[in-house]
């Protein structure tokens, strides 16, 4: 399949996106964020949520990604009585024109799913929604990377949030191979808490977070030389879950032995305290989508 | 594998190969003390083209067999007789439609050092269905008013 560069988006929706070719981020204010529920080990454990703090920690990892890359913040409107919306990195899998919507495993989620469609709908992406019983979750599940050929390819997680039947799906609409991955454990339940693809082939990971098939699947796909193994104290602090505009790598901070590989290998690294969105099980990969 | 008592014919697709889901599944199969026959497999052209297997699963007991189908279900392993049979019509004369299930005969036989050419060999059968009969047809044969499975949900093989 070959890459769209000049127009990027098809001109159907309200506000097609512009092809200025500036890299574009949906986030979304965290206006009404909290931890209500609890759907994974880490809000299970969470401490009650300063939600002013949070506030302050998103205001800076949206700065840092206006004004310290070359990308573009566009926002999506926050919703009363869904606090997770916070998260557009789960909203959907999204190449080219094409928006693959999340169905969430979990009710408490499922209000995000007609509220993001919509706004794809408006930028003038082409939806594709799942079956009802097929659960996916968006970026969150499904990475797009560059193979050693430079062409296009997809690591996508399952088991813990997504289903595998859904990476058929999410190949048959993108015209992409997927290499599925199973999620070994709850605490990491999806695939962006557990790699991070970044620019010029380089790869972090945490190989706690795989079996030995999907250790070795990656072993197979990403030289040695290009794989970042991440501490798992550092992986704890959702240092997979990273942010990569370009030469730049966006994270939450306490990963020094990330930062420093980083550093070595030319990138240019933020940390910025994310801690009240890692007591939902997110850090600044799951703030951020990338939608061009 | 001895005392074999229950089996079960599954079927699962997806990118089998290169994400080990194949191998993950047998290996779970007989982790957990079952056995496996593959009724067939059908593995993708391209690397973003879907493979998928049938494959038949065998345990000492009915309790067993259901212990490990469940293992197997998040691998997206479903049982064969769920679903019906997923068919499609030819696009054109001797072309099957995209994912048609084909069964490849040899086409030559090594015999004292010279090979040699099997009758009928050398070509792929398809399942042509219509009106509740179900047939093989070579490839060449098929034209457009044949309707074809093209898939591995409904289709048991021994």
């Amino acid at each position: 399949m070959s890459r769209q560069t000049s127009t990027l988006f098809s001109p159907v929706g309200n506000t097609p996106l512009s092809g200025d070719g500036k890299p574009k981020i949906l986030m979304c204010e965290p206006k009404f964020y909290d931890v209500t529920y609890a759907i994974n080990p880490w809000m299970e454990e969470a401490e009650p949520c300063n939600v002013d703090m949070a506030r302050r920690q998103w205001d800076s990892l949206y700065k840092a990604i206006n004004t310290q890359t070359d990308a573009e913040v566009l926002l999506l409107e926050p919703a009363e009585g869904l606090p997770d919306l916070v998260f557009t990195a789960n909203a959907a899998y999204v190449y080219e024109n094409k928006a693959i919507i999340a169905h969430y495993k979990y009710e408490e989620r499922r209000g995000e799913e007609p509220v993001c469609e919509a706004w794809f709908k408006q930028h003038g992406f082409d939806t594709i929604t799942m079956p009802d019983n097929m659960y996916f979750e968006g970026m969150g599940d499904a990475l797009t990377w560059m193979d050693a050929d430079h062409a296009p390819r997809v690591f996508a997680g399952y088991k813990t949030r997504t289903d595998i039947a859904s990476h058929s799906l999410i190949s048959t609409h993108s015209g992409l191979p997927v290499l599925s991955l199973e999620l070994i454990s709850s605490r990491f339940y999806h695939i962006d808490v557990c790699i991070c693809p970044l620019a010029d082939g380089h790869f972090i990971y945490s190989p706690d977070a795989f079996d030995e098939y999907g250790n070795a699947v990656i072993e197979a796909n990403i030289p040695k030389a290009k794989r970042i193994p991440v501490k798992p104290e550092e992986a704890a602090r959702f240092a997979c879950n990273s942010v990569n505009i370009n030469n730049t790598v966006l994270f939450n901070q306490g990963s020094s032995a990330l930062a420093d590989e980083l550093k070595q290998r030319g990138f240019n690294v933020i940390q910025i305290d994310l801690s009240e969105f890692l007591k939902s099980g997110g850090s600044s990969k799951c703030l951020t989508l990338r939608v061009a | 594998m001895s005392n074999v008592a229950v089996s079960a014919a599954v079927v699962l697709e997806g990118h089998l190969i290169d994400s080990l889901t194949l191998a993950k599944v047998i290996d779970s199969i007989q982790k957990q003390g079952g056995d496996y026959i593959t009724n067939h497999i059908q593995i993708g052209g391209e690397k973003q083209d879907i493979s998928s297997a049938s494959i038949t699963v065998t345990a000492p007991d009915d309790g067993k067999l259901e212990s490990i189908l469940n293992e197997l279900a998040p691998y997206g392993v479903k049982t064969a007789m769920e679903d019906n049979a997923s068919t499609q019509n030819c696009p054109a004369k001797g072309e099957p439609p995209d994912g048609a299930l084909a069964v490849k005969l040899p086409a030559k036989v090594k015999l004292n050092g010279q090979w040699v050419a099997v009758e009928d060999g050398g070509t792929e059968l398809y399942l042509v269905v219509s009106n509740n009969t179900a047939c093989l047809k070579h490839h060449q044969d098929l034209t457009p008013d044949d309707t074809v499975v093209v898939s591995h949900s409904g289709v048991q093989w021994r």
